[in-house]
């Protein structure tokens, strides 16, 4: 089984000040037990390490960026049909409340790689995917 | 910012994607090492207003 991870999963894993640290350390150890394939998207590794580097600067956003290497985690670069889908279903919600293009991008990798499940805590992902987290 | 981040999905799309996933895992993944390397964003709430704070830091 493939699972996508999101920026907010990992932002949960990054920072121990998260409400959520401890339910996605929980979640990873659990499915660190079974054979599954984390991937994330070179657009997921841009949302994390800009946010750092915003919040905390060059040094953090390196050391996050290295520790993704060092997860071993699997990393698929977008392409023109991934990033052309992703605004096709931008463009189809109803809401500008709902997911916004860089959650399309992601959506649209997962569809593209038939992924069905994603860590996440953005609920948003819910009316689309099998969300875990 | 905005401008930077344009590029570089500008640059990233030029690229095709290197291989489609497997479906099991073919290396050992530790996500956990994350965790266990996790720094102090003095915030709480990051992962779920991700998306807040992702579009603010890109004003």
């Amino acid at each position: 089984m493939t699972v996508f991870v999101d920026s907010s999963f990992l932002f949960a894993l990054f920072n121990d000040d998260d409400e959520f640290y401890q339910r996605a350390v929980k979640t990873v150890e659990k499915l660190e037990k079974k054979t599954i394939c984390f991937l994330i998207s070179n657009i997921v590794v841009a949302e994390v390490v800009n946010l750092t580097f915003r919040l905390k600067g060059a040094v953090a956003s390196q050391k996050i960026f290295s520790l993704i290497g060092k997860s071993g985690i699997e990393k698929v670069f977008i392409n023109q049909e991934v990033y052309n889908q992703a605004y096709k279903l931008l463009f189809a919600q109803k809401s500008k409340k709902g997911l916004n293009f860089f959650d399309c991008l992601h959506l649209s990798t997962m569809k593209h790689l038939n992924i069905e499940r994603i860590l996440t805590f953005d609920q948003a992902f819910k009316k689309e995917v099998k969300v875990i987290g | 910012m905005n401008k930077n981040l344009s590029e570089y999905i500008r640059m990233v799309l030029e690229e095709k994607l290197y291989s489609k996933p497997v479906k099991t895992a073919k290396k050992k993944v530790r996500l956990s090492i994350i965790a266990k390397n996790a720094i102090s964003f003095g915030k709480k709430d990051l992962a779920r207003n991700f998306d807040k704070y992702f579009e603010a830091s890109l004003k």
